[in-house]
């Protein structure tokens, strides 16, 4: 049942290894890669037109760049990589630097909910994610979005690119320059504020009701 | 012993790398015994499963117009002919 991802072929291997089909036919990025890329955008820049003229802006220079795409990163990767870097250009024009919080410090959201002694000091609510309550309601799509749009630094970054656009771990520490422990941090630190939020914003509010 | 704090981490780890046995152990005993972090598990998991599921490659005509986490269709369409008269303007 599941449809064929069409995922580009890896094009590992090491010059002269033949360019991955994928790769030669630009046609088809846009439908292999276009949400991914505007999901990254998106969550990055908060606004969907901007997003579109990211993602719009990275596939032209990728056309331009492609002879020199080594095939030594997965297709994907690399047009995230161009992306990063327009994104970045652009949230520093707005004067809006991306984070700067060391995965290696504490994180001062997360302490504020655990007494010192490790114990929950505001446990969570109980609540149950039911896919099949969720998955067709648009109003429940738009809060997720805006809470993971909450997230922001470096948190939001590499939860945008591991989990919104499906880059490897290994391409995201990469993209990053962090290690996998750094990059294990900050995903708990976007896991943990989005629960949050969601918490916040839909589930708590219905469980209420409900009461 | 674990303490919540800890657990919370390791949940999180859990769906990004396969944890050591020991620490499987621990968190699994801890959740067992803790209903907050049950509940936190529960939750988190079902978050990542949710987005797993929504996030599932589709075809560009099974999307629905509208839908916050995609391309439009319009801009869509726009990027499509933009590559196509970049591509066909490359001499190979």
């Amino acid at each position: 049942m599941e449809r064929d991802p069409r995922k580009p072929a890896s094009g590992r291997g090491g010059t002269g290894a033949a360019r991955s089909p994928a790769v030669a036919q630009p046609e088809r990025w846009v439908d292999d890669h276009g949400d991914a890329l505007f999901r990254y955008a998106l969550l990055r820049v908060r606004d969907r037109a901007t997003a579109e003229d990211l993602v719009q802006e990275t596939f032209l220079a990728a056309i331009k760049a492609q002879p020199t795409f080594k095939g030594d990163s997965e297709l994907r990767t690399w047009l995230i990589g161009i992306l990063r870097h327009k994104t970045i250009d652009h949230l520093r024009q707005l004067g809006r630097q991306g984070g700067c919080e060391q995965p290696d410090e504490s994180d001062p959201l997360i302490d504020s909910w655990f007494a010192a002694n490790g114990r929950w000091a505001s446990p969570p609510k109980q609540w149950d994610v039911d896919p099949a309550q969720l998955a067709e309601r648009q109003e429940f799509w738009e809060v997720l979005r805006r809470c993971l749009g909450g997230v922001s630094g470096r948190a939001g970054e590499a939860f945008s690119m591991r989990v919104m656009s499906d880059v490897s771990a290994d391409d995201v520490c990469r993209l990053m320059d962090i290690t996998p422990t750094n990059l294990w941090v900050l995903l708990h630190r976007a896991r943990a504020r989005l629960r949050a939020c969601l918490e916040v914003n839909w589930f708590g509010q219905r469980s209420e009701e409900q009461a | 012993m674990l303490m919540c704090k800890e657990a919370t981490r390791l949940i999180s780890e859990g769906l990004d790398r396969r944890l050591s046995l020991w620490q499987r152990i621990s968190l699994r005993l801890h959740v067992m015994m803790c209903d907050a972090c049950a509940a936190y598990k529960r939750q988190v998991e079902g978050i990542q499963q949710l987005l797993q599921w929504r996030l599932r490659p589709q075809a560009p005509d099974e999307s629905p117009e509208g839908d916050p986490l995609r391309l439009s269709f319009a801009r869509r369409q726009q990027i499509r002919q933009l590559i196509r008269t970049h591509a066909a303007d490359r001499p190979d």
